[in-house]
């Protein structure tokens, strides 16, 4: 039991801690549109100029190269920060960029990972479709074989920011009838290509987060298929563990960043007796359970470190973290409408990141697997009861 | 070479596991103060030179993990906690007896909260267990109180499913909260956290087995998703207090600045684990889990006693709030 930073590694983090003050935009996050996507891809040019393009990443493909502890340290400090996440650039960096890594051939890996690095590119995710949520194993997308091309046909759903796309990593079905899980093709889709159709979705939060995406005999060619023909399934677990543990740490820190920002407004912000409202027994109580609730998030993210350094896999302990993290938002998001008062009435206010939030943080309940399809992976692969319905 | 690595290393499994091979077989509630004074693991972190173990605070806490599980006798955590204060305070008597198993420490509970403008415990209390001493604490510190001590003492039918419970007042003059160095108070809640976090995961545990047997519907329960996703949010809470409770142990032994804050999460935590685990174990049971035969009882009234002695919920969201977080 040993939680004891190197002399390194706190040299590390007094580096992050003072290159995230210089270099974190001084702007607010445009919620929307073009203006949003310039804001995510300058972000990203800057800590790619900073050696902090892709924390997670390898060295050898462009990354930073960091131990996981590093990795920790710098989503620590830029949660600690209230710097801005990778936004629309998350399917990039966390999804798309990771699997390209661990399954890309080198000709995909040397055309792909420079431009993801170097915030040229958004990258979005075909992989739900209006019949496969949850159940991905539902995909109906087609991929039929004509020379050396795959020609799609199909529809997805909530594909993230598809409208500022440059490629997808879309998942296909490239041999029907074999099984659920069995005849798909993970493939790098140029969104350029003819026969895409993008219809962008309004979402609770004001945006369009989300599009639909329709495919008409889009030819691609077999060059773009990822870890090949019919292995899409294995390929896209790839992406997910990848989302899982990289985002572990990331979430812990926002969600301990929004906890301390909440009780520091809570301190100017007054109650209907006109008394400070951290002063309000109802709201401390509350405050004080997300404050030890956000603690025990961070102390589940410090042991799938310690997995991870013996070797271990940490899965299953990302599978009870993630829960934990989108169930412990929800909390907060409701305690911050206490507190923020009428402004909740405005959603471009300042407060945005709050007011906007508070919708759009729903997310994270319902995507990357939803909260109950995350209890049924726990109920089943970690406790080993029986599939239920 | 990095130092992050915050799970119980070889030789502490090592201890961990002696302990379980000492009580196999032995059922839940059923390991005394007796039998586990005579294995030697009371008031382990007490030093080589006064009859201990010598191991430290993180050490005793995942032993206490342990004895949560398992519903130990309380006197176990009373006698470990009195055996610190008393190693702290210069009584090497009573440490060795503690540790020797001679003595046992029950703990004293005041009815209504301890008068703070008292120099040490007085007025009625609550005794629990089967104590030669009772052991008082509080933020302040501790005081170890003789039975003559106490007067109209009476037994009740206690809240715990184990320990004896009497009601009485304390007379005459007690002795004052003492501390020495013996930083009573968050070892004690430290501990007490991770008795919880050990029913918190006894009890999941329970509940998941037994929606693994139990048919109704000609299916098992445990294929419902009403009862599974119970079993599944049961073990989130129960990983969040284990890795909370490591979490302040470290804090704790190595004197870090951030070490109020990580205990009172800890503890925070680990009562909601244990409370919500040992209900939706009873829950999970159905009429056997309401029935005493199932067992499930002994969690939910081992978590109600332990969530009082800590110092209770309202106590530790104020000192949550008022700790120094980390970084």
């Amino acid at each position: 039991m040993q939680l004891e930073f190197s002399d390194d590694e706190r040299r590390f983090r007094d580096r992050v801690r003072t290159w995230v003050s210089e270099h974190k935009p001084k702007e607010k996050r445009p919620p929307r549109g073009p203006a949003m996507r310039d804001f995510d891809l300058g972000w990203q040019q800057a800590k790619h100029a900073g050696g902090f393009g892709a924390v997670s990443w390898p060295s050898e493909f462009g990354g930073s190269g960091l131990s996981l502890v590093e990795q920790l340290i710098w989503f620590e400090e830029l949660g600690r920060a209230g710097a801005p996440g990778v936004g629309c650039l998350s399917t990039a960096i966390n999804h798309a960029g990771p699997t390209l890594v661990a399954r890309g051939d080198q000709d995909q890996k040397a055309f792909h990972l420079p431009k993801i690095l170097g915030g040229e590119v958004v990258w979005s995710q075909g992989f739900s479709e209006p019949g496969a949520g949850s159940d991905l194993g539902g995909i109906r997308t087609r991929a039929d074989l004509d020379g050396d091309h795959l020609v799609i046909n199909g529809q997805k759903l909530w594909t993230s920011n598809a409208q500022f796309a440059s490629y997808q990593e879309t998942l296909v079905r490239s041999e029907p009838g074999i099984g659920k899980h069995k005849g798909l093709t993970w493939l790098i889709v140029d969104m350029t290509t003819p026969g895409i159709e993008i219809r962008p979705l309004d979402t609770i939060a004001g945006d369009q987060h989300f599009s639909e995406v329709f495919y008409d005999n889009v030819r691609v060619p077999l060059a773009n298929v990822v870890g090949g023909l019919g292995q899409g399934w294995s390929v896209a677990m790839t992406t997910l563990a990848a989302e899982r543990s990289a985002a572990g740490a990331s979430h812990a820190a926002e969600v301990a960043h929004l906890v301390e920002a909440l009780i520091e407004m809570a301190g100017s912000r007054f109650g209907p007796d006109g008394r400070p409202l951290i002063r309000d027994d109802e709201i401390a109580a509350r405050l004080a359970r997300h404050r030890a609730d956000a603690a025990a998030l961070s102390a589940m993210v410090y042991s799938v470190i310690s997995r991870a350094g013996r070797g271990g896999d940490p899965g299953g302990q990302a599978a009870l973290l993630y829960l934990q993290f989108g169930e412990l938002l929800q909390r907060v998001r409701a305690t911050a409408l206490d507190i923020l008062g009428g402004e909740i009435l405005e959603l471009d206010s300042d407060l945005e990141p709050w007011t906007r939030g508070f919708l759009a943080d729903r997310m994270y309940v319902i995507a990357g697997g939803s909260a109950e399809v995350r209890r049924n992976i726990i109920a089943q692969q970690i406790l080993g009861l029986p599939r239920s319905y | 070479m990095t130092k992050i690595d915050i799970l119980p290393s070889q030789g502490q499994l090592e201890i961990l596991d002696g302990l379980t091979r000492a009580l196999e077989g032995a059922a839940v509630g059923a390991a005394d103060f007796p039998l586990i004074a005579s294995l030697g693991f009371v008031a382990v972190s007490i030093p080589e030179s006064l009859g201990g173990l010598g191991c430290d605070i993180a050490d005793e806490a995942l032993l206490n993990i342990e004895h949560g599980r398992r519903v130990v006798g309380l006197e176990v955590l009373a006698s470990t906690l009195a055996a610190r204060l008393a190693a702290a305070t210069g009584d090497r008597d009573l440490v060795s007896d503690i540790v020797a198993g001679r003595r046992a420490v029950g703990f004293a509970s005041p009815v209504a909260g301890w008068d703070p403008s008292a120099p040490g415990p007085s007025g009625e209390v609550h005794l629990i267990g089967r104590g030669d001493l009772y052991l008082a604490v509080a933020p302040q510190g501790g005081a170890i109180l003789d039975p003559a001590q106490f007067s109209d003492t009476r037994t009740v039918e206690g809240m715990d499913a184990i320990a004896p419970t009497f009601r009485a007042r304390l007379a005459g003059s007690p002795p004052s909260w003492a501390d020495g160095d013996a930083k009573l108070w968050p070892a004690a809640v430290l501990l007490f956290a991770a008795q919880m976090a050990g029913i918190a995961a006894a009890a999941m545990n329970q509940a998941v087995e037994y929606a693994k047997i139990r048919e109704q519907f000609g299916k098992p329960i445990g294929s419902f998703q009403a009862v599974a996703h119970q079993c599944a949010d049961a073990a989130v809470r129960a990983d969040a207090a284990y890795h909370q409770v490591l979490i302040a142990a470290i804090a704790l032994r190595d004197h870090s600045t951030d070490a109020e804050f990580q205990v009172t999460a800890a503890c925070l935590t680990a009562i909601d684990a244990a409370f919500r685990n040992s209900t939706s174990n009873i829950q999970v049971h159905g009429g056997m889990g309401y029935a005493v035969q199932s067992g499930a009882q002994l969690f939910l009234k081992r978590a109600t006693v332990l969530r009082h002695l800590c110092g209770g919920v309202r106590l530790h969201e104020r000192a949550m709030l008022a700790a120094q977080p980390p970084h």
